[in-house]
């Protein structure tokens, strides 16, 4: 991996200050070009499994396009609003994975009208509680079948008659062998109702 | 094409007869394996489209009946679940939901040019 030079407009900072930064450090160019990464964002994407991602979004892509549709807008939108008022923005959010709960703070600094630094550091970084493999029994229907969406992976809970689906974490990797996949109606109504958005609209 | 789909949940088979009848197919629909066999004895359906997990008969035991009765009909089986060795699908192509709609009219293209 090679290290593309730090952007003019963060030369204000000692180099290795941001290098060796524990945060994932990404800074972008006004339209949303990746100009410079530190060590710690393909740290981070080895650490999730993800160095696919940081291989083929490094220096040279969009960063936007990494971000998924309904998320990418929100962002594109804060980062334009953060370079237009010169006031930064911050978002929590949760990136877990199989073994371990993460929970980020991103914090967005525009740099006059040069580019942004995003920096996503780690608010709290845990092994998820033991997972509770036995069947609540919540979620299984009269003829002993679980039903998930096979979109969301929420589970649909019995005794609500459909009215609340909801993730049950062991289950969003390897469901039970009873379980029907169908979709929920939050996924029917978005990908397939009478005006369908997203992945799955033609 | 004369495509009959199986699944015990609405939603898919609202979702899948939409879409397939949007492209020209006639699609009938089922909720169980059971009445899927009698629907079969009404038409000559090109395709059978199930799913696997459903109350007392499963997606596969239902293209065995299937096949026993119709040995020409292209069974299509689509889970959540991973696909079993090959010699476990019982002559059926497997897809995985949530189902990727071109790969489902990909495989269609196939029946579609026997029947034609």
């Amino acid at each position: 991996m090679t290290e593309a030079p730090l952007p003019e407009f963060l030369r204000t900072f000692e180099t290795h200050v941001l290098a060796e930064s524990a945060s994932l450090l990404v800074a972008l160019d006004p339209i949303g070009n990746i100009l410079w990464v530190n060590r710690a964002w393909y740290e981070g994407a080895r650490q999730h499994g993800a160095e696919h991602v940081s291989a083929q979004f490094g220096p040279g892509s969009s960063y936007f396009d990494a971000i998924a549709p309904p998320l990418r807008g929100f962002f594109e939108e804060h980062s334009r609003n953060a370079l237009l008022t010169g006031q930064p923005f911050e978002q929590i959010y949760e990136c877990s994975s199989d073994d371990t709960f993460r929970i980020y703070r991103l914090r967005v600094l525009p740099f006059g009208s040069e580019g942004l630094l995003f920096e996503h550091s780690i608010v709290v970084e845990r092994p998820h509680e033991a997972a509770d493999n036995t069947v609540d029994r919540r979620y299984v229907g009269p003829h002993g079948i679980i039903v998930q969406c096979s979109n969301c992976r929420r589970v649909r809970r019995e005794e609500t008659e459909g009215a609340a689906w909801d993730w049950v974490r062991p289950w969003g990797a390897v469901p039970p062998p009873n379980t029907s996949h169908g979709l929920c109606p939050v996924c029917v109504g978005y990908y397939w109702g009478s005006r369908p958005y997203g992945k799955h609209a033609r | 094409m004369l495509i009959l789909l199986v699944d015990d949940d609405e939603s898919t088979l609202f979702v899948l007869s939409r879409l397939l009848g949007s492209l020209g197919h006639e699609v009938d629909s089922c909720s169980s394996g059971g009445d899927a066999l009698t629907q079969l004895e009404c038409k000559p359906y090109s395709v059978l489209l199930t799913d696997l997990v459903m109350p007392n008969m499963n997606g596969i035991d239902l293209v065995h009946a299937a096949k026993s009765r119709h040995s020409g009909i292209f069974c299509v089986v689509i889970t959540g679940h991973e696909a079993p060795d090959e010699s476990e699908r019982g002559g059926a192509i497997w897809l995985r939901k949530p189902l990727n709609v071109d790969d489902l009219l990909d495989l269609l293209e196939a029946p579609a040019k026997t029947v034609a």
